[in-house]
């Protein structure tokens, strides 16, 4: 495999997670889509790094630490949600978490429940 | 004593930083504790060491002026920025405990408020990307565990900080994509070396400034995603709303200025299409911030939404300086004053509001009907801090810039429209303005006229920002009408025309 193919692959798997972002409704679909973004970005590292510039330590714990502070917010949301969850919060899972809603209640930060 | 200066000398800059690890180290002993004495001390304890790290940052700056290495970076700047950051937290430190005191997590929250500053300060400081971006997802996770904390009794509220907190995510995840496209153009490991880069100008520096743009828009809930911000603050607890406008949205905007070193490159060739891109982004966060605050009658809102539309002005001074309006210089001092003009006007206003509905029990506008009349001092403190936000005006003359006002007559339809937005926003923007204090002096309602007490920290709190507001505007009159004050070394007016 090249260079450019692997900048290619990226790209796909980058669009795919940008699309997820956008298009997904349900929170695990939403956090899938985050995947493939994160994906992206580590093979992006390992890739300059392997063909440009010689296998750089820098890269390596970059992604190292990227990925375990990015698992760890994700963790704690999850987590949070667990937690907190009860017979009156069981909705979430439910919900409609669409990242870019672009509604009339959305842009009012009005909801039809009123609450 | 030498050995004592001898690690000082080491540790530099970071004293403030291990101040607050002492802080954060002494708190974790009473993290189980629910006693109120212990909370007191504690208390006391957290405040004097953030005054004390205050102190310090600025000692270390005169003591020992700039440091830079491969890690950080360290000048007047990020002192500014450091102090700012501090301060709010300060703030933050006396609303947590007025309002959680009794709160059986109040060490553990004190401890999370240390541990984000930290992580803040060394978003400040910080230089190389790992760094930056270790510190910057640490910063979204404290904030996010002490939003969650605070809210713990808030009915049905979870949702909305999930969905919140996953635009928090998504940034981090997008900025990690940033570093990796910065890192693929130029295995370079800060933005002063990308600079110095002959090869600025490839595409995949471009495309890493683009995402990091999208991440940092979305961060900042900027028009028109800014529906889980607007919903979330309609819910939340009344400190974890201070906990957001305080320390959430002020980090977001120190990366921008931050990553905006390496932007200044491409906007200070005037290209046309940032500069365009700004100035409508601009625009809407204008008007949809002032319109919306006109439409709704929640207070919190109505705060939301005159928050969000400050928050457009840092880019309007990215768009200015875009444009060739005003120089980089002019831009740094022009976003700390928005800053320091929001945390001024914005704290006080803050606690007046939150007392009232803590008194009244409603979010609504009616709730500070009368106050004026009511309380006199207190309405007249609310008056000088609204008025205070008349400083943006300063912004019509370098807005009347892009519309070259003497060609008034031969501009294109395009521009007739932005000028007519422009106005619209500023005329929105002082609508809302008279609204609050319209209300403030109108007649109280009967019912509602004896519900509403303030404590006497309050009226020390109002009084002493508005007396800073005083003492700005006193100094920036004089220096308007060319009465030279050796300390400030700034030109208000000092615009390229």
């Amino acid at each position: 495999m090249s260079l450019q193919v692997i900048i290619y692959i990226n790209i796909i798997f980058f669009l795919i997670g940008i699309f997820g972002v956008l298009y997904s409704r349900e929170l695990l679909s939403i956090i899938i889509s985050f995947h493939f973004i994160m994906v992206s970005a580590i093979l992006n590292f390992l890739n300059f790094s392997m063909f440009l510039y010689r296998q750089l330590l820098w890269d390596k714990i970059f992604i190292i630490t990227g990925t375990i502070v990015i698992y760890l917010i994700m963790f704690c949301l999850v987590y949070y949600i667990y937690l907190v969850r009860d017979s009156l919060d069981k909705e979430i899972f439910y919900r409609d978490l669409r990242m870019f809603r672009i509604t009339v209640s959305d842009w009012w930060g009005e909801d039809k429940d009123n609450f | 004593m030498d050995f004592l200066l001898n690690i000082g000398e080491k540790i530099n800059p970071f004293q403030s930083i291990i101040v607050l690890f002492i802080v954060i180290f002494i708190l974790a002993f009473f993290a189980m504790s629910r006693s109120k004495t212990i909370k007191k001390h504690l208390m006391v304890l957290v405040l004097a060491f953030f005054i004390i790290a205050f102190f310090i940052n600025i000692y270390i700056y005169i003591s020992d002026g700039d440091i830079s290495n491969y890690l950080i970076s360290f000048g007047v700047i990020q002192v500014i920025e450091s102090c700012i950051m501090i301060f709010s937290a300060i703030n933050l430190l006396f609303f947590i405990y007025l309002y959680h005191k009794d709160n059986e997590n109040f060490i553990k929250i004190l401890i999370l408020l240390t541990f984000s500053l930290v992580c803040c300060l060394f978003i400040i400081i910080s230089r190389n990307f790992l760094l930056i971006f270790t510190s910057f997802s640490l910063f979204i996770l404290t904030i996010f565990q002490m939003v969650s904390i605070l809210n713990l009794k808030v009915y049905k509220i979870s949702p909305y900080i999930v969905e919140y907190f996953l635009r928090g995510i998504l940034t981090v995840i997008l900025f990690l994509s940033g570093f990796s496209l910065f890192f693929g153009a130029t295995s370079s490991k800060d933005f002063n070396q990308i600079l110095k880069l002959e090869y600025i100008e490839n595409p995949l520096v471009i495309m890493g400034l683009v995402v990091f743009g999208v991440a940092l828009y979305q961060y900042l809930f900027l028009f028109p995603f800014q529906g889980p911000y607007m919903k979330l603050m309609k819910r939340s607890d009344s400190v974890a709303r201070a906990v957001i406008w305080f320390l959430y949205f002020p980090a977001g905007i120190l990366v921008l200025l931050k990553i905006s070193v390496l932007y200044n490159y491409f906007l200070e060739k005037n290209n046309v299409f940032p500069s365009a891109i700004l100035i409508v982004t601009t625009f809407i966060c204008l008007i949809a911030g002032n319109t919306g605050a006109i439409k709704t009658k929640s207070i919190r809102r109505i705060m939301s939404f005159l928050y969000l539309s400050f928050t457009g002005l840092f880019l309007l001074n990215i768009s200015m300086f875009s444009t060739g309006i005003i120089s980089m210089v002019s831009m740094n001092w022009f976003n700390f004053m928005d800053i320091s003009l929001m945390m001024a006007s914005f704290m006080p206003l803050y606690l007046v509001f939150s007392n009232i509905e803590k008194n009244t029990a409603a979010d609504h506008i009616d709730s500070i009907r009368g106050l004026g009349r009511l309380n006199k001092y207190i309405g007249v403190n609310l008056v000088i801090i609204f008025l205070s936000w008349a400083g943006i005006i300063y912004y019509v003359k370098p807005f009347l810039k892009y519309f070259n006002i003497k060609d008034f007559l031969h501009m294109g339809a395009l521009n007739l429209i932005m000028f007519a937005i422009v106005l619209a926003a500023l005329v929105f923007f002082f609508l809302n303005i008279f609204r609050i204090i319209f209300q403030i002096f109108k007649r109280p309602a009967v019912e509602s006229a004896q519900k509403i007490v303030f404590s006497r920290f309050l009226y020390v709190y109002t009084t002493f920002y508005s007396f800073i507001i005083i003492i700005a505007a006193v100094l920036c009159f004089l220096r308007i009408i060319n009465i030279d004050i050796p300390f400030l070394n700034f030109e208000i007016i000092d615009f390229n025309f």
